[in-house]
Order: structure tokens, then sequence, then C-alpha cells
């Protein structure tokens, strides 16, 4: 699997938020995009899951965009959005149901999947249960299941760790370390430096809508002149440096 | 802004919308339709006071019964918002005196029906020989405190209770309130007001003096207003659609059995489409309603004209109020996240309602086979007919038109 983001130029309205921003993901890598509130992370998600339609540039998976090939391009990702969407009248397990079916996954093969998944989150009593009327953390937990069920190529995933607690941090942590083992991208915005230093192969620093710096943890040291300086010291002395976002 | 001023502006905001919509619902069709419908009520229990027996059992029971349901009915009116819980917990004691203007507000509208009814009922009463006309007054206040206690009730309710205690003043404020209108209607109009007016006393020293200090409960005050609402505008989505209507889900597992059929089992649009439609009331609640309103008045008609005309009319209103079934898809991002989901969407709600028009006209056979065979093959075909003529020719139309100009 592999992502390239082409001089994308994109936004809500004639207004761009993103503004020619490229950068590539590879097969079994895991790339952390970070910007402050507003600086166009979930945009540039929104993008490339084609919920928004560049204004300039081109988004491709495995070399094909959206167009050439809907449904195969949509079948590829697998996505958890910053808030849990659900559907407020379908059980736990009908979530689970229709997300196979969507994704031509075989019912009784999306269970499978599921249920390792559904014990590890302590879930599994809760299959008859509305998510819509879970707590936060529980919410993102369905949106994790429904989305590693269908095992796709490239995962998405907006601020996974928000609202779930140290072990499902863990867990999920793990989750995404063995997908990546087996091959498949992941691209993750996050606010928690911490965890991404320790995760993420290479970053994308993103504010107001362009790429302030890309590289791998070594790179962006050497770039910015501060060996032995964790992400959350770098990110920060740079924001306050250069007055992101003003 | 003051406290006092953001409530204020809430109000105005609150009756300029119910306004609005409220010039949907009272359109001249349905205007046309309640005065004949008061009409006919009308003369109907004229024509009953007229033949009314004095030791009758049954207007007793029935009057027992109007009046209990006029007492227990209404809510206080808060306008309180969800995000209130934070942002005007700080501003307890000046909520206070908000909360006490809104108990006012409602007690004076809930009287004034009330007294409606009170003098609706005079005539009953004076028939059973209950009451001498210059009584009525007596009869009326009495109904007027029992509505006032309950309206106290209601605001002594949204406070911090005991769980336990609060479920004994709910029981008090029952018994004693029944007994009262027991009295009043089998054995003296004077006596049941004397007991109205006791407890409307003691229970407004209860709640005013006694246990005035207590806390209010804000999820119980933003629950019961929210429930308020969503009543008013549940009413008014029969006519016109609004924003406010949130759907009420339920579960409903004995209904499962309804989700193995294959045909609900295509696609993820009928998937969750047939789902969505059962546990939200929103839409199995009106269908339901219409099937057995349509269902019983068919049941009493014999002729097959009559008949086919109110069936074709029931299907009608069944369809025209699913077409917002379309927003369902609009609003749910998954129908634009999944692989394969450019399949026809119309085609799925046409799928579901040719199922859903064909159990209705299944009912409304059934209620026609006592005017017998014929009536009900003329109706069965017209009705054939009609979902054909709706589902497959007006229906594309129509959501393809409004495709265009969302």
């Amino acid at each position: 699997m592999s992502l390239k983001i082409e001089n994308v130029t994109g936004g809500y309205s004639r207004m761009p938020v993103l503004k020619n921003i490229s950068f590539d993901l590879n097969d079994g890598e895991l790339i952390g995009l970070i910007g402050l509130n507003g600086a166009g992370k979930s945009t540039t998600i929104k993008h490339v899951i084609g919920l928004m339609e560049p204004f300039e540039g081109q988004i491709k998976l495995d070399g094909k965009t959206l167009k050439d090939n809907p449904s195969l391009y949509r079948k590829k990702i697998g996505f958890i959005p910053e808030t849990p969407l659900l559907y407020d009248e379908l059980t736990l397990k009908e979530h689970i149901e229709i997300t196979a079916m969507a994704y031509d996954v075989d019912i009784s093969v999306a269970m499978d999947r599921a249920i390792p998944l559904l014990e590890k989150f302590r879930l599994t009593d809760r299959l008859e249960w509305f998510p819509s009327d879970f707590s936060k953390g529980m919410k993102q937990k369905v949106m994790i299941v429904c989305a590693f069920i269908i095992e796709p190529s490239l995962y998405i995933i907006d601020e996974p760790f928000l609202g779930l607690d140290p072990i499902a941090i863990r867990d999920l942590i793990q989750m995404m370390e063995q997908k990546k083992r087996e091959g498949a991208s992941i691209l993750m915005s996050t606010h928690v430096l911490a965890s991404a230093e320790r995760i993420c192969d290479r970053f994308v620093i993103i504010d107001n809508g362009e790429i302030y710096a890309k590289g791998t943890l070594t790179e962006l040291r050497k770039e910015f002149g501060m060996p032995e300086a964790s992400l959350d010291e770098m990110y920060t002395q740079l924001a306050d440096r250069e007055g992101f976002l003003k | 802004m003051t406290i006092e001023g953001l409530f204020k502006n809430r109000q105005s905001y609150y009756y300029k919308n119910l306004g609005k919509y409220l010039k949907y619902v009272l359109n001249d069709h349905f205007v046309i339709l309640l005065l004949v419908l008061a009409g006919a009520t009308g003369l109907a229990y004229q024509n009953y006071l007229e033949s009314v027996l004095v030791e009758a059992l049954l207007p007793r029971v029935v009057l027992t019964l109007v009046i209990l349901l006029v007492i227990f009915s209404g809510n206080i009116r808060t306008l309180v918002k969800p995000a209130d819980a934070v942002f005007l917990l700080p501003k307890e004691k000046e909520f206070n005196l908000i909360m006490r203007r809104n108990l006012v507000y409602s007690l004076t509208f809930h009287s004034f029906y009330t007294v409606v009814i009170g003098f609706l009922t005079v005539p009953l009463l004076i028939g059973i020989e209950k009451m001498e006309p210059d009584n009525q007054i007596i009869w009326i206040l009495t109904l007027v405190f029992w509505k006032v206690t309950h309206g106290i009730y209601l605001y002594y309710s949204l406070k911090q209770h005991q769980l336990e205690t609060s479920r004994n003043i709910r029981y008090v404020i029952i018994a004693i309130s029944l007994t009262g209108i027991l009295t009043s209607v089998f054995i003296s109009v004077f006596i049941g007001f004397f007991i109205a007016l006791a407890a409307v006393s003691i229970f407004f020293l209860y709640v005013f003096i006694y246990t005035r200090s207590e806390n209010w409960n804000w999820e119980s005050l933003i629950e019961t207003e929210q429930r308020r609402t969503q009543q008013i505008y549940s009413i008014i989505n029969m006519f016109i659609e609004t924003p406010y209507s949130k759907h009420k889900v339920k579960r409903l597992k004995f209904l499962d059995f309804l989700y193995n059929f294959s045909v609900f089992n295509q696609n993820p649009e009928i998937y969750f489409l047939s789902r969505m439609f059962i546990r939200n009331y929103n839409f199995s609640g009106l269908y339901l309603r219409l099937v057995l309103i349509g269902g019983i008045a068919i049941y009493f008609s014999n002729n097959w004209i009559i008949n086919s005309v109110i069936s074709v009319l029931f299907l009608y209103l069944i369809g025209f109020q699913l077409i917002p079934l379309r927003q369902v898809f609009k609003k749910t991002v998954y129908f634009r996240l999944y692989p394969n989901t450019d399949t026809d969407k119309i085609n799925t709600i046409q799928k579901l309602l040719v199922i859903l028009l064909a159990g209705s006209t299944i009912v409304y056979s059934l209620a026609s086979i006592s005017s017998g065979w014929v009536t009900m093959t003329a109706l069965l075909a017209i009705n054939i007919m009609f979902i054909y003529l709706f589902v497959y020719g007006y229906l594309p139309r129509r959501l393809n038109k409004k495709e265009k100009f969302s």
C-alpha cells in the first residue's frame, strides 16, 4: 500500500484550508500527522478518505485516485474518526454486520475477526446494546473494532487515544504495530506527542494548512538543530518560535 | 447578560419558532376538519346529555377519567437546555426566581384549559344531579385547585430528593386527588371542594416553606424539558418537517425475528433502513398509528367506495410521511464512505415502502372483509394500483426533484 498526496490544495469554501500539501506513505509505515487545533489535520484526512475533493492536486492510493475506481479505493481504507460516528438505531453486533456487508467481508469472517478485539476491549457482553448509549471511550473502541475487521491496507486514525483508558491505548498501539508488520500503512493524527514519538516512523508537521516539516525524528532533530530533544520539546519550542497559526 | 435576560430571549425565540410551525399545522384544511370534528362532538354530547340517566354509573366513571387525564397531563415549561447544567450551575439562586416564574406561567396556562373543560362538564354534572347550576364555580375551582396541586408537584419533582421521599409524595398526591375527584363526582361537590382546598394549601406550604432550600435536579430538569418539547414537535412533525425531531430509539428485541428476512440483509442501505425504521418511533409509530386509524375507519364503513377512498388516503399519508427517509442517508457519513454505495438509494426506499404499504393494504383488506368479498377485492385492486403508481411513478420523481434543489 502506498498513499501519495501530491500538491493538494483544498477546503470547504473557496478559501483553501490546505495549501499545496505533498507527502507519501509507504507499505508498513506509520506516519504521525502533527499540528495545532485548526492546522488542517482533519481536513487532510477528509481529503484522503474522499469526503472532500481537492481543488488542485491528486491523492493516489496504489497509483489510483478515488475517481478511477471509487469502490476499490474505498475498500482499502479503514477510518476511525475523531468523534465516534455511530448509528443510533443499530446494536453493536449490527454495526459489525453492516460494516462487513458494506466492505464485502463475509459476516462470519467479520465476527471471527471481531471477537478477539471485543474481548480485548471487554465489549463481548454488550453485543446486543446500542453503542450510542456507551461512554466516549467505549464508542471509540467500537469504531476501532469496525475499522480493524475489514482488514484494510490503509488505516486512517484521527486522534485515536482520546477517551481511551490506558489499557486500551496499550492494546491499540499493539494492534497498530501488528498491522504494520503485516504490511498495512497507517496515517494517524494526534496531539499525544509522547505516544506518537514512540510508535510513528515519520512525522508530518502541518501548520496553517501547509507542511512545515516532515521526516523521521532524527531528521527533524537535525533540521531544527535540536539533538536529543523529544518530539514534544521540539514541537512546543518550534510552535512558540515560529508563532504557528498566527 | 443576566440570567433573566437569557431566559427572556429564549422565551421569545421559543414562541417565535412555535408560531412559525403552528402556521403550517393550522392550515385551512386542518382548521376546517377540526371545526367539523368539534361540531360533531358537540352535537353528540348534547344528544347524550338529554338522554343521560340520573343514576347511571358510566357517565360518572368517564367523567372521573376525563378529569384525571386533564389534571395529570402537562408539564412545566422551563426552557432549560442541556448546556445549562454546566453554565448555569453557579447561578442556582437566580435560577430559583426563573423557575418560580415558569411555575406561575405554566399554572396559568394549565388552569385556562382546565377551566374550559370544567365548564364543558358542568351540564353533565347537573344532568346526574350532583350539582345545582349556581354551584358551578365551586366545581371549576375544585378542578383548578387539583391542577395547581399537580403543577406544584411537578415543580417539586424537579428538585433533588431522597428517592423514597419523592416516591411517597407522589403516591400521596395521586391518592388524595383520586379521593377528592371521586368525592366530587359520586358524593358531593362541596366536600370535594374542601378536600381540594386543603390539599393545595398544605402542599403549597410543604413545597415553598418546608422544602424551599432544596437544590435543583438538573438532569431531570433537562430531561423533562426535552421530553416536553419533543412531544410538541412530534405532533408538529406530522404536518411539517422540523429540525427538532430527535429520534426516540427503542431496542424492541421481540421484533428481531423480522430482520431474518433476506430482503432486509441485501445491502447496507436496506439493512440500516429496515432496522432504523422499526426502532425509531418517529417512523414506526407514525406508520402504526396510520395503519390502525385507517383500519378502524374501514372496519366501521360498509360502502366499497368509501372504504377504497379511505384506504388510498391512508396509503398516501403513510407514503408521504415516509419521504424524509431520504434524509437519513444524507445525514449519515458512512453512506458516503462505504465502497459500492453509489447504488441507488431511492431503490432501497422504494423497496421498503412497497413492503410497508403492502402490509397496510393487508390490514385494510382484512378490516373490510365484514363488508363482503366484493368490497374487499375492489379495495385490494385499487390499493395495489395506487401503491404501484405512488412508489414507481410519483416517488422517484419527487425524490429526484428534492435532490436537485437541496
